[in-house]
């Protein structure tokens, strides 16, 4: 009895510190809301003083989003500084959040204000089901029309570039590849190639079509001849990479950037035959429960600000054109021209989205 | 007037008589059936089954599609891995569970600690943390064989290394059900074969064995459908290398964008099959013989006595130790404290200046974590004590009661087993988005965590149950105690090891699920399962390694200082 007693004590102070700490949280002043009200940050005004003023009765925004945790953490962070207003929701790999975010708009309890994610065949099936809003954010005129959706519903939030990475010990430099074309050869040199499935987001997806774009079918049957590694996320990958596990991945800059500060033998080339990019997008739910401050956030998040954090803690490119350039570990990515981005025609990359991805996966064994 | 009183209050104790039945029934139908039924639909249909979707059309092309090729391969992976695994585990497990329930083992309670040590890894830790271990090129078994001038044969990126993953994960399963049924059992007949001369081998295959079937036979089937349902340990170790099992089919299925829900439902329906058809086989073999081992007669029981192979079955039980926990944990420090992930070789392990402090710091600082861990600690403890509740009410009908239904609710209990976690998590979302009192809380979480461990708890406690013959409840019932005073003060006694072992193993199990949770949490929700593999699946491997062992040992010293608290020590010899 006395052992149940202690039990039911412990549960019970567990449960009450759990629903304490669930409750903290909640708006506060941010450091770039004026003394006029509004929210601005070097003179760009990012929103208005009666905005911002409703955002902070509603304290919080629900972002749901897929943009990865550092960059996702990073960029929170700014935003609660900036503003003082609070980012809840969900950050999940695309799949997830989408089949949620289906799930929670079908019984019409999306607790979403915002969603972030790449891949505009999935935004388009949720701007068909009327989930999104238009807004236009105070910076849109800066925008280029490329990364504006037609209907004014949703904005393209980055463009995020992949990239050859590899690592020294397990293949030495002057072998390593410069070029697309000259992965087959690599692998078939003995070494180990590690690649995400086409079918597991918008990265997997861009390199499989712009191979296939590039190169022929032929290209993915000798890179599967290889018999690469496959894996289901990017950071998984450069984990690997990373131990020597594989000697050469298609990877992302920032990944790649932090192992080598760890003191890992890796490094990254900007491919010869082009760099394939793809952008995340962000919209606003019509139906959120916090819609000043879902503007806000959007407001901020297409603003040079916003933009700036984007492209210096996530090593993403920003589609502002003032915004700051990418960096990864303090250093400067080159210059979005310079490094020949290859972004996917729209038709192509909603049109053989389907037939492509399961003649890659046959190709490479990865039937379903 | 006395007959008359009989006839009218009749309907009143029938009702009376049946609302047991229909609460047990009620609380089944919406943990196990609707999620099962969601399911279940959505694998003949071609559209899911999601709040507001439109019913979509008859379809068999779900399960034609897993005819192709490569769910063909996945499917016999499954088995593969799934029987060589379970035969692994179980030797494991009931050897650890002989040892230190039935012999005189040196340090016995250390024996008994290594049967259930690994339920302080969870699968997603262990197979994160062999793959650094065994991985073909730089794991760091290879390295030192390397440095050793000996071949580096290890490669857990194989169906021999997910087999060998797997059984070493799954032991405790096996050990704590058979380890609770070996430490009541009776030593009488075991003493009266050796008395006429049989010999140990005998005994032990044909008598001590036998005398705990069901518990055996328990394990097994539990352990192979577990091992068939893990997702983790393929996903991290086999997918890799295209080595695919059913459960990494429907992660794929679900994780690719758009998701394709209905083809993984129909591979969960599979997996269903499977499961009610090794159901049914464990009870036509239980139904035709009898196995109470607990009887109202009192027994001393006396250790085996092991001889010159005392020494020899301890280091075998240390052995286990090193492969399950002790390894593990080496190559999670050195992730979690080595600076440059990169190794060159043995003397690069353990170099002082190639460690740093500042990861473990930040993990442990970091509000994540602390929030997590509490939400984890509030989901386990949920889940276990009505858990707990449930499964003993379930047991307690199916096998103490003569009321209808019984086998009925026994099949029930065991579903959830068959379905991937991933697929019931998806039940409950599609099922509960409607009632956000309840969705997007923690409970929730208990809520499918209770349901999706419904076999283990009830198989646990039924274990249990089956083996203390109702003499003793119907002793205390004849000397004129009611019915709730009885199960108080007799049963429940009895039964209190099993009880307890089934309770603690549903929080464990409950803190390190993962599928369950995936599609269930918020940044307010997020259990800690959810913030390791978020960091595993951004590459984040020190944070991994660092959050890794905060959970190791929290999950040590719940499990070690529970066992003290309730009493839970060595009731074997």
């Amino acid at each position: 009895m006395r052992s149940t007693r202690r039990l039911t004590a412990l549960t019970a102070t567990t449960m009450t510190l759990c629903l304490l700490s669930t409750a903290c949280g909640g708006g506060g002043d941010g450091e770039a809301v004026q003394k006029s009200g509004e929210l601005a940050v070097d003179g760009e005004v990012i929103a208005s003083a009666e905005l911002m003023n409703a955002a902070q009765e509603e304290k919080a925004v629900n972002v749901y989003t897929s943009l990865n945790e550092v960059s996702n953490d990073k960029v929170a962070e700014a935003f609660e500084k900036d503003t003082g207003l609070t980012v809840e929701g969900i950050r999940a790999p695309t799949g997830r959040l989408m089949e949620r975010i289906q799930s929670e708009a079908g019984s019409g309890a999306l607790p979403a204000d915002v969603i972030t994610m790449p891949d505009d065949s999935l935004f388009q099936i949720l701007v068909k089901k009327n989930l999104f809003t238009k807004h236009a954010v105070p910076a849109d005129k800066a925008i280029p029309e490329e990364y504006k959706s037609p209907d004014g519903l949703y904005y393209a939030l980055i463009s995020s570039p992949t990239v050859i990475a590899y690592n020294s010990k397990a293949i030495p430099t002057d072998q390593a590849p410069k070029a697309w074309a000259d992965l087959p050869k690599a692998g078939a040199a003995g070494h180990k190639i590690g690649m995400v499935h086409a079918s597991q987001g918008a990265g997997g997806w861009g390199l499989a079509l712009f191979t296939r774009k590039k190169f022929g079918k032929d290209y993915w049957q000798r890179l599967a001849a290889t018999k690469p590694r496959l894996e289901s996320s990017v950071g998984a990958l450069a984990e690997k990479l990373g131990r020597g596990e594989v000697a050469v991945i298609a990877g992302r800059p920032p990944e790649i950037g932090e192992l080598k500060e760890q003191g890992a033998p890796v490094d990254f080339v900007w491919p010869e035959d082009g760099t394939p990019m793809f952008n995340f997008f962000i919209g606003r739910v019509a139906k959120g429960k916090h819609p000043n401050a879902a503007q806000v956030y959007l407001n901020w998040s297409m603003s040079k600000r916003g933009q700036s954090v984007l492209a210096t803690e996530g090593g993403d490119y920003p589609v502002h054109p003032q915004a700051a350039k990418p960096r990864v570990q303090g250093k400067e990515l080159p210059a979005f021209d310079s490094v020949r981005p290859a972004l996917p025609k729209t038709e192509d990359w909603l049109g053989l989205r389907n037939s492509w991805i399961a003649e890659w996966n046959t190709v490479f064994g990865y039937r379903s | 007037m006395t007959d008359n009183r009989v006839n009218a209050s009749a309907p009143a104790a029938r009702v009376l008589q049946r609302l047991p039945l229909a609460a047990l029934a009620a609380i089944l139908v919406v943990l196990v059936v609707v999620p099962m039924g969601i399911l279940l639909y959505a694998s003949f249909v071609d559209v899911p089954p999601r709040p507001g979707s439109p019913p979509g059309d008859f379809t068999v092309d779900n399960y034609a599609a897993l005819l192709s090729a490569g769910n063909r391969a996945a499917m016999l992976n499954t088995l593969v891995i799934g029987l060589g695994a379970t035969l692994f585990a179980l030797v494991l497990g009931c050897g650890l569970a002989w040892l230190a329930a039935r012999t005189d083992v040196p340090f016995k309670s250390l024996v008994q600690t290594a049967g259930i040590m690994p339920l302080f890894l969870s699968s997603l830790v262990g197979a994160l943390a062999w793959s650094l271990l065994g991985s073909p090129e730089q794991g760091y078994l290879n390295i030192v064989l390397r440095d050793l001038g000996l071949p580096d044969f290890v490669n857990v990126y194989s169906i021999p290394g997910l087999i060998f993953v797997s059984g070493v994960y799954y032991a405790p399963y096996s050990f704590l059900l058979v380890y609770s049924s070996l430490s009541l059992l009776n030593p009488e007949l075991e003493e009266a074969a050796y008395v006429h001369g049989a010999r140990f081998r005998h005994v032990l295959g044909g008598i001590t064995f036998k005398l705990v079937t069901p518990a055996v036979l328990g394990a097994a089937t539990l352990t192979l459908v577990f091992i068939m349902e893990n997702f983790p340990i393929p996903q991290v170790l086999g997918s890799p290398e295209g080595i695919h099992t059913l459960p990494s089919q429907i992660y794929r299925l679900m994780a690719t964008a758009p998701s394709q829900p209905n083809q993984a439902s129909a591979a969960g329906a599979i997996l269903l099959v499977i499961t009610a058809v090794m159901v049914f086989v464990q009870r036509r073999v239980l139904a035709t013989r009898e196995f109470v081992t607990v009887t109202g007669k009192g027994f001393t029981p006396r250790p085996r006595e092991l001889g010159r192979w005392r020494w020899p079955a301890f280091a075998c039980a240390m052995l286990y130790v090193l492969a399950a926990v002790m390894l593990p944990l080496f190559a999670l420090v050195q992730s979690a404290f080595r600076a440059n992930p990169y190794t060159t070789g043995i003397a690069a392990m353990f170099r002082p200046e190639s460690f740093e402090t500042e990861v473990m710091a930040e993990t442990l600082e970091s509000e994540e974590l602390q929030q997590s861990l509490l939400n984890s600690i509030a989901v386990g403890a949920g889940a276990a004590f009505a858990g707990g509740l449930l499964y003993l009410a379930l047991a307690y009908y199916v096998h103490r009661t003569k009321e209808p239904g019984r086998r009925f609710l026994s099949y029930v209990a065991m579903w959830p087993a068959a379905v991937p976690a991933l697929v019931i998590g998806l039940g409950f979302l599609w099922t509960w988005t409607r009632f956000p009192i309840i969705y997007g809380t923690l409970a929730i979480l208990v809520l499918a965590f209770v349901g999706h461990l419904l076999p283990q708890g009830f198989q646990g406690i039924s274990s249990s149950l089956i083996q203390v013959h109702p003499d003793l409840e119907e002793s205390a019932r004849v000397c004129g105690a009611g019915k709730i005073r009885t199960v108080w003060e007799i049963l429940i006694p009895l039964v209190r090891t099993g009880v307890i072992a089934t309770m603690l193993l549903i929080f464990i199990l409950s803190m390190r699920e993962l599928s369950v949770a995936i599609f269930l949490f918020t940044s307010d929700t997020q259990v800690l399962s959810i913030s390791i593999y978020n960091a595993w699946e951004g590459g984040r491997l020190p944070p991994v390694a660092a959050m890794s062992l905060v959970y190791i040992a929290f999950l040590f010293v719940l499990t070690f200082v529970s066992r003290r608290w309730f009493g839970v020590t060595n009731r074997g010899v």
